[in-house]
C-alpha cells in the first residue's frame, strides 16, 4: 500500500496507458481493466471509474488497481 | 468467510447475503474514516465476538515466549537430589530418551537455588530481578510436551498441534473475545529483536479460523511496522479518495465470491492500517515514560534495550486494549546461539539469555503491579521444552531438549499467587506429581478469561475444531 515499490509501479501503470491506450478517459480505463484483471470494465466501473479521473490522477486510479483484492486473489 | 459463532452441535449454515452486509459493514466504516468524520461510533471493534461463558477474571493476555527451552533444573526447578548425584549416571528411568541421542551424565546446577519472598519459593540465582517477584508468580513445575523438536514444540505451545497451520491462542482470543481497541489489533506479536521463532509466522496464525484473527507482528525499533504511513508525496486527498475507490471495488470483490474470509480480512486491513496510522505512533512513543521505568525495564543498557524495548511497548499496548500480546525472547537455531538452546554449555547459554530476559520480564511484572493492571491481566511465562537433567553426551557441559517434564509460569488475574503446582520427579526427568499438558495451560487461559474450552469451537473441515483438540482440563488447584 505505501511500499515504494508499490507507488513506483502505479507510476509506470500510469504511463503505461497514456502510451498504449491514447487519449481520453475510457480507452485508458479498458486498457487497465484488461491489463490488471483480464478482462472488460463494465459498464458502471467505466462511469465511476471516469467520475474518479476528473478528479483525481491516473497514478491514484493505478494504485487503486494494484491493491484490489481483485488483481490479489484469483477467482 | 463471516460467520456465526457456534458452540455446539452440527450447524453448517451458509453464509447468507445478510451476514456478508453485516461484515461489509467495515468496509462502509473506511469510507466513513477517511472522510473524517470521526465521533459517528465508539462501539469496540468485535463484530462477531462470542460472549464470554461466564465472568472472566482476566481481561487480557501477556505471554513471554522463551524459544529454544529454557532449562527447568537451572531456574525453577529445585532439584538437590541431582545436586547430590552430580556426575552418576541416570538410572530408574527406562531408556534414556533425548533429541540427540547422546546420553551423559547428570549435571548438578551452577546456579545456587534460594527460597525467596514469604511464599518460600526456590528460584535460582540465574534470574534475580525474577526472584524478587517470587510472591507475584504461580509456577507450574509439572508440564509434558509432546515432542523435543524445537518447531513442533513452539507450534504445540501457540496452537496446541504439533503440526503447522493450526489457530493459536491469540487468534482464538481475538474470536473468541473481539477486541476492546478498534484502532489496534486484537492480537499482536512482538518477535525478539534477534529474529523470529522457530517455524516464523506460522506461529501467530489464524488457521481455520476467519483471517481478520491473525496476530499482527511488529517490528523492532523506530518504525515498528513498515510502510504504515503514507508516503509525503501521496496527499491526503488522493489517499482518501484513492480509498474509497478501492473499498468500493473491494467490497463489490467480496460479494462476488462469498466464502472467502481472506476477502474481508482484507478490506478489515486496510481499514485498520488507517486507524493505525494514528494508533501506533503514539503507543510506540515512550516520551511520556518517566526516565526511572525506562532504566527499569532495561533500556539504557545495550544488553537489554530490545527486549525491554518490547516489554514496554507491550504494557501500552494492552492499556491501549489490545487483547493478547505475545512477546518472544529469543529467536531460532543459528550459531551463535540466538536463544536458550544450551547444548554446548548451559551455563555459558543460560547466563547470557538470562542476562537479555530477566530485569525486563521482571519489570513489567512490577509495572503491571503498580497501575493495578496486574488484577486483569493474565502473564504468561513459557518456554518448549525444558532440558534435560543429564549432560549431552558425557564429560560435556550442555544439556539436551527435554520435552517429558519442565516448568512454566503465569501470574497476575485469578490465580493463586505465590504458588507452586505439580512436582517432577526427584532429578526433574518425569513428572512426579500432577502432570500437566499443554492443553490444560490453554484450558487454563481461557477459563480465566471467561471461556469454557470444551465451548469455544469453530467448525472446519466436519468438525467442531477446539484449541484443545478433545483434551485439557482447566487446572482449577492454580485458581485463586
Amino acid at each position: 500500500m505505501n511500499n515504494p515499490f508499490v507507488l513506483r509501479q502505479a507510476r509506470h501503470f500510469a504511463r503505461r496507458l497514456r502510451e498504449e491506450a491514447g487519449e481520453g478517459a475510457d480507452p485508458r480505463i479498458r486498457r487497465a481493466y484488461e491489463l490488471v484483471f483480464g478482462r472488460p470494465p463494465t459498464a458502471a466501473e467505466t462511469n465511476r471509474a471516469r467520475a474518479f479521473l476528473r478528479e483525481q490522477s491516473e497514478e491514484t486510479f493505478c494504485w487503486t488497481l494494484l491493491n484490489s483484492s481483485e488483481l490479489a486473489y484469483l477467482r | 468467510m463471516p460467520h456465526r459463532p457456534r458452540c455446539s452441535g452440527y450447524d453448517p449454515a451458509p453464509l447468507s447475503r445478510r451476514e456478508l452486509l453485516a461484515q461489509g459493514l467495515g468496509g462502509v466504516a473506511l469510507s466513513w474514516l477517511l472522510a473524517q468524520e470521526a465521533s459517528a461510533s465508539d462501539s469496540p471493534r468485535r463484530p462477531n465476538a462470542l460472549s464470554p461463558h461466564f465472568v472472566p477474571k482476566a481481561k487480557r493476555v501477556i505471554q513471554i515466549f522463551c524459544t529454544g527451552g529454557v532449562s527447568h533444573v537451572d531456574t525453577f526447578d529445585y532439584k538437590p537430589e541431582l545436586d547430590r548425584n552430580n556426575g552418576k549416571p541416570l538410572t530408574g528411568k527406562g531408556k534414556i530418551d533425548t533429541f540427540f541421542g547422546q546420553p551423559g551424565n547428570l549435571m548438578a546446577t551452577r546456579f545456587p537455588f534460594r527460597q525467596r519472598g514469604e511464599s518460600g519459593l526456590w528460584m535460582s540465582d540465574l534470574l534475580p530481578h525474577l526472584a524478587g517477584c517470587a510472591d507475584d508468580l504461580t509456577f507450574v513445575y509439572s508440564v509434558t510436551a509432546k515432542t523435543s523438536n524445537h518447531t513442533p514444540a513452539t507450534f504445540q505451545m501457540n496452537s496446541g498441534f504439533t503440526m503447522n497451520g493450526f489457530p493459536c491462542l491469540g487468534a482464538w482470543l481475538s474470536y473468541g473475545l473481539g477486541c476492546e481497541s478498534r484502532d489496534l489489533p486484537a492480537f499482536v506479536v512482538l518477535p525478539d529483536p534477534r529474529g523470529v521463532p522457530a517455524g516464523g509466522a506460522i506461529n501467530w496464525t489464524q488457521g481455520f479460523l476467519p483471517a481478520s484473527h491473525q496476530g499482527v507482528a511488529f517490528g523492532t525499533g523506530p518504525d515498528p511496522i513498515r510502510d504504515l504511513t503514507t508516503p509525503k508525496e501521496v496527499s491526503a486527498s488522493a489517499r482518501g479518495a484513492g480509498f474509497r475507490l478501492l473499498g468500493a471495488m473491494n467490497r463489490e470483490f467480496q460479494e462476488a465470491n462469498p466464502g472467502d474470509s481472506t476477502l474481508s480480512a482484507r478490506i478489515h486491513a486496510y481499514e485498520l492500517a488507517a486507524r493505525m496510522q494514528a494508533s501506533v505512533p503514539d503507543a510506540i512513543d515512550f516520551q511520556s515514560e518517566p526516565e526511572w521505568l525506562r532504566r527499569m525495564y532495561g533500556l539504557d543498557s545495550p544488553e537489554t534495550l530490545g527486549f525491554g524495548r518490547n516489554c514496554l511497548l507491550a504494557r501500552r499496548l494492552l492499556e491501549r486494549g489490545v487483547r493478547f500480546v505475545q512477546l518472544y525472547n529469543g529467536g531460532a537455531f543459528g550459531t551463535p546461539r540466538i536463544n536458550w538452546d544450551g547444548h554446548e554449555d548451559l551455563v555459558d547459554n543460560h547466563t547470557r539469555q538470562a542476562a537479555v530476559m530477566d530485569q525486563p520480564v521482571a519489570a513489567l511484572l512490577k509495572d503491571l503491579k503498580q497501575r493495578g493492571m496486574l488484577e486483569d491481566t493474565l502473564v504468561l511465562w513459557t518456554t518448549e521444552f525444558g532440558r534435560t537433567p543429564i549432560t549431552q553426551g558425557l564429560n560435556a557441559r550442555g544439556r539436551d531438549h527435554h520435552q517429558h517434564v519442565f516448568t512454566c509460569w503465569m501470574a497476575g488475574a485469578g490465580l493463586k499467587p505465590g504458588f507452586g503446582y505439580g512436582a517432577s520427579d526427584e532429578v526433574g526427568y518425569y513428572p512426579a506429581e500432577k502432570p500437566v499438558q499443554i492443553y490444560d495451560l490453554h484450558a487454563t487461559v481461557l477459563h480465566l478469561l471467561g471461556l469454557d474450552h470444551k465451548r469455544l469451537t469453530y467448525y472446519h473441515n466436519g468438525i467442531q475444531r477446539r484449541l484443545t483438540d478433545v483434551h485439557g482440563e482447566v487446572i482449577h488447584g492454580i485458581l485463586a
